[in-house]
């Protein structure tokens, strides 16, 4: 019944082939260089790349990893083989376009050939906007859905989880940070 | 053919567990029929060594099964509905039931060895004397044949072996017994708690009271049972049998005395009733996989497969003697379905606390144990307690809700307030109406009649979720909660009967052959040897959690029944 634990352990790996649109503070337009977007099996070399340029905006790397860091987009890729109902996936798959089409009307260009900066802009009024109406179908919907996942790959990875102890062995209602710290320190390793 | 044994227990989860324990630790060869799979202890089924980031679809349940009209229910209860332990429950495409279209009922199953032993919160509390004595009290249901005092040694015997952490509280209607050590408040229920039993003469809010091992004493350690890590894992299975269950305790405990035969893939059809002898003679089982039927004896059976299914047996075992399903000459029998019911809760902020954190992961709350008993000023009778708990995280890693990018990010990684939550568990009243009947022409896969349960609140439940709501915004108020918000259902919005997966009656005890089921042995008024101690025994469903109060009556049970067998009475 879908991804095998096999599988998806191995993600690890491959996420890493994805991750030439991360966390490059001073980069614009987004560089269509095809050879790095690696590792897909359901998403094409353009849409994993505008999928992973979005997924960093949503969640960029600053002191703490982004979503590029931690393989978001390529799991996504494995959800939508394995995991993700006919609706979702064509919300997904076909976010990329919409998504196009949108900035064309918006602001009168692709994309993709924004700034770095006009990008972000657009990606937030649409945040607001997809919020603001509810749970209207179309494109707004098919953002939320990519938002949902987006956010939750990221925030169950490893990375992301810097306090999560497996085995905390006892449990302590009234700690300081320095205690709490120390404890899950002492816990994880 | 047919296989004889001692006895027979039908059903291998909270209660089938003690039953088979108790029967074969006095001696009894006893076979256990469980419909479900085996599951050995620990299993490669549990998830609970499972970081977020090592589970299948990082917990999420697969939206093809929304394409599949799969998990309906488990999906609309919400908090089980999750990857990782999906394999513990049943979806009801597979094993429908029925109800009336605008009254749906959730019937939660677990089919396995160990039943629902395996997914339960572990919430553990006594039933106090005023719990047996409401329907006496008020009119309602039938008078339990039985009172607290009754039950205490049972309880205390349960408790030593199951394990159950909790304080000495001192509570007039939530007696105390020999608990393991408790759990400790976090900083904010502390503060909280004080404020509220200051406040108030007859709410208090303590520690809850759970089936996890804080400590190891000799008779849990003997089975291999460890001590609790506070992982909070306990619904994926526990690997170290921190926790109670009928496979890290109860059938290990049958097993090793050499009397425990268990048969799974065997789902019980119906009982066989023999009117010359007044006995159940046979037990008839449909393999769950080939469908050939089987016949199994013995001298007692214990029927345990949970109050709807085991209602729904016997229903089933119609004979020319008992035409209306067999022990049913009162017309009681899948009457006075009960379940506890919410609908109504708050929270709110505990501020000053913000340096301040909690380590480990508790696998219980807080409780507020019913303090509206017996009142005179109150639009309804009974009453209803409150469950939850406070905790802090980290602000939210949501993605159904607005902001993006490094500023929300920031925001995300920072810790959020101290909130704590209660959420009511109201006691619905025992109605002779609310039932669970056979389907008139649906069968399920084994050739057995659906079960279709018709139940609905009415208005002392609706009456109880409107001071609920008020109720739990004056203790959060005495807690010194700010930001206070509250939720209700509205009194025109059905209420889903099973929505807290207690479901009771079916089989109701009671001193009168005529208008009960079962006698204050649990013994069937119409057939001797036949005990029915799980969740339809119950005559009305209090406002605390009940597995304990099963295993307690189970344990009672099965005492008597032995000893009747040894004088020569069964
Ligand atoms: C998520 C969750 C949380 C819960 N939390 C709590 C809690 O905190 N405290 C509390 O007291 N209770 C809690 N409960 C309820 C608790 O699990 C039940 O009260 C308890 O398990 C009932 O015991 P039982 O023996 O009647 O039924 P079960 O434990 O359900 O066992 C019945 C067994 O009978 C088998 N069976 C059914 N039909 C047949 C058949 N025809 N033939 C053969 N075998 C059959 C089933 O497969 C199953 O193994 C919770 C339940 C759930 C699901
Ligand atoms: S919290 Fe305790 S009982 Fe629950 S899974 Fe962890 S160790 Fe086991």
């Amino acid at each position: 019944m879908g991804v095998t634990r096999r599988i998806l352990l191995s993600t690890g790996g491959l996420a890493l082939a994805g991750l030439s649109l991360s966390g490059c503070e001073n980069r614009d337009a987004i560089e269509l260089d095809l050879s790095d977007v690696t590792g897909f099996s359901v998403f094409d070399r353009a849409t994993a790349t505008i999928l992973l340029d979005v997924a960093d905006l949503m969640i960029p790397r600053t002191d703490t990893p982004g979503a590029g860091d931690t393989g978001t987009v390529l799991y996504l890729d494995q959800l939508m083989d394995h995991w993700a109902s006919a609706a979702s996936r064509a919300e997904i798959l076909g976010f990329p376009a919409q998504l196009d089409s949108h900035a064309r009307q918006s602001v009168g260009r692709a994309f993709r050939s924004l700034s770095r900066q006009a990008r972000f802009r657009l990606l937030e009024d649409m945040d607001q906007a997809s919020f603001a109406e509810g749970e209207r179908p179309g494109f707004s919907a098919a953002y939320r859905t990519l938002k949902r996942l987006v956010f939750h790959i990221h925030y169950t990875s490893e990375a992301a989880n810097p306090d999560y102890v497996a085995v905390p062995g006892q449990y302590l209602g009234d700690v300081s940070a320095a205690e709490f710290r120390a404890l899950v320190d002492d816990a994880r390793f | 053919m047919s296989e004889e044994f001692d006895a027979i227990v039908i059903g291998s989860g909270m209660s089938g567990g003690w039953a088979a324990k108790e029967l074969c630790e006095r001696g009894l060869k006893t076979l256990v029929l469980e419909r479900g799979r085996h599951l050995d202890h620990p299993s490669p089924e549990y998830t609970d060594f499972e970081a977020p980031w090592d589970m299948e679809f990082r917990g999420m349940v697969p939206e093809i099964y929304d394409e599949q009209g799969r998990y309906r229910m488990l999906k609309r209860k919400g908090w089980t509905y999750r990857n990782e332990i999906i394999q513990f429950f049943v979806d009801e495409r597979d094993h429908p039931y029925s109800y009336p279209e605008d009254r749906p009922f959730m019937w939660t199953r677990g089919y396995q060895l160990g039943g629902r032993s395996l997914t339960w919160a572990r919430q553990t509390y006594r039933w106090g004397p005023k719990d047996f004595e409401a329907n006496a009290r008020d009119g309602h249901g039938v008078d339990w044949p039985i009172r607290y005092d009754d039950l205490a040694p049972w309880y205390d015997h349960v408790e030593a072996f199951a394990g159950i952490s909790g304080a000495s509280d001192g509570l007039e209607n939530l007696p105390d017994g020999e608990f393991l050590r408790p759990w400790e408040m976090n900083c904010a229920e502390g503060v909280a708690a004080r404020n509220i039993n200051r406040s108030f003469e007859d709410r208090r809010m303590i520690i809850g009271r759970g089936a996890n091992l804080t400590e190891v004493r000799d008779v849990h350690a003997e089975l291999g049972r460890g001590a609790c890590q506070a992982r909070d894992h306990c619904i994926r299975g526990c690997s170290y049998g921190a926790y109670f269950s009928s496979l890290s305790a109860t059938l290990p405990a049958a097993q090793r005395t050499g009397n425990l035969t268990v048969e799974t893939d065997s789902v019980v059809s119906e009982i066989i009733y023999d009117p010359l002898t007044r006995r159940a003679t046979h037990v008839k089982v449909v393999d769950y996989h080939t469908r050939e039927e089987r016949l199994y004896s013995a001298r007692i059976i214990f029927l345990n497969a949970s109050a709807i299914a085991s209602a729904q047996i016997l229903l089933n075992s119609r004979s020319e003697a008992m035409p209306n399903g067999l022990a049913n000459t009162s017309g009681q029998l899948g009457n006075y379905i009960m379940d506890h019911f919410g609908h109504a809760g708050a929270n709110g902020r505990i501020e000053g606390l913000e340096d301040r954190f909690d380590f480990g992961r508790r696998p219980t709350g807080i409780y507020i144990p019913n303090y509206r008993h017996e009142r005179e000023d109150q639009a309804f009778v009974r009453g209803f307690g409150f469950q939850g708990g406070a905790n802090r995280q980290r602000a939210g890693h949501t993605g159904s809700r607005p902001g993006i990018g490094a500023e929300s990010k920031a925001s995300m990684d920072q810790w959020s307030p101290w909130v704590l939550g209660i959420g009511m568990f109201g006691e619905m009243l025992p109605y002779a109406d609310n039932t669970i009947r056979l389907h008139p022409t649906r069968t399920d896969n084994w050739g057995i009649p659906l079960a279709h349960m018709d139940c609905h609140i009415r208005e002392n439940e609706r009456a109880m979720i409107r001071q609920a709501e008020q109720d739990a915004v004056e203790i959060l108020t005495a807690a010194g909660c700010k930001d206070i918000s509250s939720v209700r259902t509205p009194d025109d919005e059905h209420v889903l009967v099973g929505g807290k997966t207690h479901e009771m009656g079916g089989a109701c005890m009671g001193h009168d052959p005529a208008t009960s089921v079962l006698n204050r042995w649990n013994q069937a008024h119409d057939v001797d040897n036949l005990f029915v101690t799980d969740g339809a025994c119950m005559s009305s469903c209090g406002t605390a959690n009940p597995s304990l109060t099963y295993m307690a009556l189970t344990a009672r049970a099965v005492d008597h029944a032995v000893q009747r067998l040894q004088e020569g009475g069964l």
